[in-house]
């Protein structure tokens, strides 16, 4: 192993959530805020979560299942608090962001329909936080000599295949994408329903499918251990494309419009849409530069007549 | 620590049990830890034919493998054919070292695995200083040498470790069963067991460069503030000596430097040392000698008043010195030389009141020195003597000799004489005191004539595994010398020999030769734990204070020097006039209110009953430091006549385990995070700001709040 295995699984990782930091976070700072903000709230469920562990350890003799609920149920929380923290902030945030004013903090982008912005946002905060937490210790393990299996195997006299191997780090790579995209989504849904909540009988819809979604993702996890890496990950990622899907119809989008749409995306993929339209675009930027200037003479005749 | 539980077995390695760097003058010698000898492969070398690997660097059993290995050695591979393999070696990392467990008996001539050099000391030999011989001129030591110059002047590229647990041990053989030891068929593959182990040296270069970097003016910028320390970066060797003078030093009237006595030093040096320093025991390089050497001294202690007696009158005393650092250029004698030749031994002259009259090198006739005791060919024993210093007084040193000879023969051993002028003396701490004074004589006893017939002097192996036969032998010689000692001393003194005065306490010697050789430490055995009486405590985790070692090493991080002085005390320690004396509080008060510091009072425990008393003795266990390297003799800095030899300070870190996988498989992930960056950018490219941002037909969210 070494540093360039370590690099390469951070940038495997994090890629999504970079593009999406960079496509709509970075050049705003109040989204900045919030998405640091959904960092700490979920730091914050780390640390009630572990508390209730280090509780529940002094009674039970495992509570290895009953922590891992409590951790989901306390990241829920926090998706919640967050949402109730921001509805009380936001008419003073409307005040910095409303456009057409003189702005306190120029350079922001408004708050009109932008819950699911928002929600995108803080989740993406989240989903970096836990996908850090989660892999750094590993990743940090990678940059060294060893990897992860020997004080377990030569207690036990034999090598836990599922629990190391030289294809770790991808396992860790998928786990870290899926636990970011994961988070983005979850947020959107959990957050729909604090919307929704009192408004619709169904509010609760997406909120629960949040939750069960979580814990289905988690407890497959849970079954990496045993060797069902390949299968584990088809399954969390079907639930994530699930997931998606749900949160394109919260958004006012249908099954079949996100279907069509992961199929034109692909087309274009194929067919290199983005790179035609690039080489279409600097074609015409080329064409218009080449048209030549009006004589200065004839430009000045021009503005003289238009002033006469 | 992140998840280093999962991916590192770690075992702790204590101080002392890894080589370090070390220095002299010119050159810095050990090993050192860097990016390319850190981590490595374990594999296995047991036997001579795996040194074949090493030459292949285990290709045909590793093939996938390119990187460094860290070689499992038992200490007995190490040998002259062996050495040059591990020196040259550019497939190591370093060496695991381990005791194989395979019996080693004292006269075993099979094994010669000498860490000392062809010819020891010989920098620092009185003939080569005085010109009267080239260097290296007798090979005492060639039948026992691994290599011409030992294996301490070796400046190693690999690193070296030493696994005394057997725990541990266990761990590292069961790391390389699981994952490194080849299939029936000769292959291997991923994962592989691999080993990682760092000692950081802080100095480097030689002593000249680390004497001068540690002086308080080249390290002002590295003082901590608050507490004015400046770190340190390496420091020379120096450690306790113990000198007991059984006739008390008559004292001087102020600045009365009149010579008035006549001294014979009995000398045995009290240090050994191996490929990594600190493991030596040492058992025939120094303890049979100290045990003869102490057993003689405690025959005197019983009849201490016959012998002062006899001092009184004839003007000739006989002291016990206990050098350290005698193995490294002689430490100990070199700085008791210096002290002698400026009025400092054993004690500073006092010019403002009575003080004890120092001893100076023209005082000294006879430094009467044993070596090896235990390990002789039949029933010979060799007395050597510089031949011209032996003809300028040949009558007395005859004489001396004679007593010698009467001593052994009354135990049945014979005793070579010295042959002419042309003699010349081995490695003894004789030469520190001869480049002092003209005249001083040695008399070294030992059981080898022109060449050292034991062949692991100075050595990790000079542990060795005794029978029945081979201890009585041992027992036989040591108690021979005891009875030479004590008669050539009785001679020398005035003391009438007789078989009283010359009796020696054969039990005392059996049960010291079993404390100190036989037991696994120091003070496994009941003599000793009652001698100790609770006083010992491990205070470092060092190989020295956990283990039996005589290395001298830079602080006090050895049990061997308060093992040695407490039972010189026993030896020489009386309680006649302190029988009153019933606390230890009482007992230091007596050593703190006398006029002058000839006695000590040291509240000890009696070895056979386990009581304590305040036990009254001219005993001085003193700490020298050679005066090439010490700061306070700046006059005499870096003088070739003295030991130059220094340590580096180091920082000593755990040898970690772990699983090695394929590292190809880096490729692909780099592959991997390539197509996840595209993959990103092309589907977040896909979305604008529009795709989160819906009009729901909410007026408070198009009124700018959303939620």
């Amino acid at each position: 192993m070494g540093y360039l295995l370590t690099i390469a699984c951070y940038i495997a990782s994090f890629s999504p959530s970079i593009a999406l930091f960079c496509s709509f976070i970075a050049h705003d700072p109040v989204r900045i805020i919030l998405f640091f903000l959904g960092s700490f709230f979920w730091l914050v469920s780390l640390l009630f979560s572990s508390l209730a562990w280090l509780g529940l350890s002094t009674v039970l003799p495992d509570t290895f299942l009953l922590s891992l609920t409590v951790c989901i149920i306390a990241q829920e929380l926090s998706r919640v608090a967050y949402f109730m923290l921001l509805k009380k902030a936001q008419r003073g945030l409307n005040k910095i962001t409303r456009q057409g004013q003189i702005s306190v903090a120029p350079g922001v982008s408004d708050l009109h329909n932008a819950r699911h912005m928002l929600a995108l946002v803080c989740g993406l905060g989240m989903g970096v936080i836990s996908a850090l937490f989660y892999t750094m210790n590993a990743f940090a393990i990678f940059s060294g000599p060893g990897t992860i299996g020997l004080p377990n195997a030569l207690k036990t006299g034999e090598i836990d295949t599922n629990r190391a191997g030289k294809y770790l780090p991808l396992c860790y790579t998928l786990s870290a994408i899926l636990l970011t995209l994961f988070h983005v989504t979850w947020t959107i849904m959990v957050w729909d329903s604090c919307h929704k909540i009192g408004r619709i009988p169904s509010a609760f819809v997406p909120g629960a499918a949040a939750v069960v979604s979580h814990l289905l993702v988690t407890f497959l996890s849970s079954l990496n251990s045993r060797g069902f890496h390949v299968l584990v990950f088809a399954v969390q990622f079907l639930i994530l494309l699930i997931c998606i899907a749900y949160c394109n119809v919260i958004m006012g989008g249908t099954i079949s419009s996100f279907v069509n749409g992961i199929g034109q995306s692909i087309t274009d993929a194929v067919t290199l849409k983005q790179v035609r339209t690039l080489i279409e675009e600097r074609k015409l930027r080329t064409q218009r530069q080449s048209v030549p200037d009006e004589p200065m003479t004839e430009r000045a005749g021009t503005s003289n007549t238009v002033n006469a | 620590d992140g998840f280093s539980d999962q991916v590192f077995r770690t075992l702790f390695i204590g101080e002392g049990n890894a080589c370090y760097r070390t220095f002299n003058k010119t050159h810095e010698f050990g090993c050192q830890a860097n990016r390319e000898n850190e981590n490595g492969l374990i594999v296995r070398i047991d036997k001579q034919e795996d040194f074949k690997n090493l030459d292949s660097c285990w290709n045909s059993f590793y093939p996938k493998y390119s990187g460094k290995y860290w070689a499992l050695l038992p200490v007995n591979l190490i040998r002259r054919d062996t050495i040059s393999q591990l020196k040259s070696s550019k497939c190591l990392s370093g060496i695991v070292l381990y005791n194989s467990g395979e019996s080693i008996h004292p006269g075993d001539e099979s094994t010669a695995a000498s860490h000392d050099a062809e010819c020891p000391n010989a920098a620092s030999d009185y003939y080569l200083q005085d010109k009267n011989e080239e260097y290296c001129e007798r090979k005492i030591n060639s039948r026992g040498a691994i290599t011409r110059d030992g294996l301490m002047k070796i400046d190693w590229r690999i690193q070296m470790v030493f696994i005394d647990n057997s725990t541990d041990l266990e761990i590292i053989e069961k790391c390389y069963s699981m994952f490194n030891k080849p299939k029936e068929d000769g292959s291997s593959g991923y994962p592989y067991c691999g080993m990682s182990f760092r000692l950081a040296n802080m100095a480097a270069g030689n002593s000249e460069i680390c004497y001068r970097r540690g002086k308080n003016d080249a390290k002002l910028f590295q003082m901590n503030i608050d507490s004015g320390d400046a770190p340190q970066l390496c420091g020379a060797m120096h450690s306790d000596n113990i000198f007991a003078f059984p006739t008390p030093i008559p004292t001087s009237p102020t600045n009365e430097t009149i010579i008035t006595s006549k001294y014979m030093m009995v000398t045995a040096r009290m240090d050994s040392f191996g490929m990594i320093p600190e493991i030596s025991v040492g058992e025939v390089s120094v303890l049979t000698s100290i045990i003869s050497v102490l057993a003689a001294a405690r025959s005197m202690g019983t009849q201490i008043e016959k012998w002062q007696k006899a001092s009184n009158t004839s003007n000739r005393n006989v002291f016990f010195a206990f050098f350290n650092g005698e193995s490294l250029d002689y430490i100990g004698s070199g700085a008791a030389a210096y002290q002698m030749e400026n009025g400092k031994f054993p004690q500073m002259i006092r010019s403002d009141r009575t003080h004890i009259h120092p001893i100076r090198p023209n005082e000294l006739d006879y430094i009467l020195e044993v070596q090896q005791i235990g390990v002789a060919k039949g029933r010979k024993y060799y007395v050597h003597v510089d031949g011209e210093r032996y003809q300028q007084n040949k009558t007395q040193t005859d004489r001396v000799i004679d007593r010698i000879e009467r001593g052994l023969r009354s135990h049945a051993f014979d005793l070579e004489k010295p042959s002419g002028s042309g003699d010349r003396v081995p490695p003894a701490s004789w030469h520190s005191f001869a480049k002092a004074d003209a005249h001083v004589q040695s008399v070294l006893l030992a059981p080898y004539g022109k060449e050292y017939e034991y062949q692991r002097v100075n050595s990790i192996l000079d542990k060795n595994e005794w029978t029945e036969d081979e201890r009585e032998k041992a027992i036989q010689e040591i108690e021979a010398v005891s009875t030479a000692i004590l008669a050539a001393a009785a001679d020398y003194v005035g003391v009438e020999t007789d078989e009283v005065v010359a009796k020696v306490d054969k039990k005392l010697i059996t049960t010291i030769f079993d404390c100190l050789i036989t037991s696994n430490f120091w003070f496994d055995c009941d003599f000793m734990q009652k001698l100790d009486g609770g006083r010992y405590h491990k205070l470092f985790n060092s190989y020295g204070f956990n283990q039996k070692s005589t290395y001298i090493s830079m602080e006090s991080h050895t049990a061997f020097p308060t093992v040695l002085h407490w039972l010189t005390i026993f030896a020489l320690g009386s309680d006649k006039e302190t029988l009153n004396v019933k606390s230890e509080k009482s007992c230091s008060h007596l050593g703190q209110f006398q006029a002058f510091q000839m006695y000590t009072y040291t509240w000890q425990p009696n070895p056979y009953t386990g009581n304590f008393s305040c036990l009254k003795s001219a005993i001085v266990k003193k700490v020298m430091v050679s005066p090439a390297v010490d700061s306070q003799t700046p006059e005499e800095e870096m003088n070739t006549r003295y030991s130059t030899w220094m340590e580096s300070v180091y920082i000593i870190e755990s040898v970690n385990l772990y699983l090695m996988e394929d590292a190809s498989f880096e490729y692909t992930m780099i592959l991997i995070a390539v197509i996840s960056a595209l993959l990103s950018i092309f589907a977040v490219g896909r979305c604008s700001e529009t795709t989160f941002i819906v009009d729901e037909g909410e007026p408070a969210a198009e009124g700018g709040e959303p939620l």
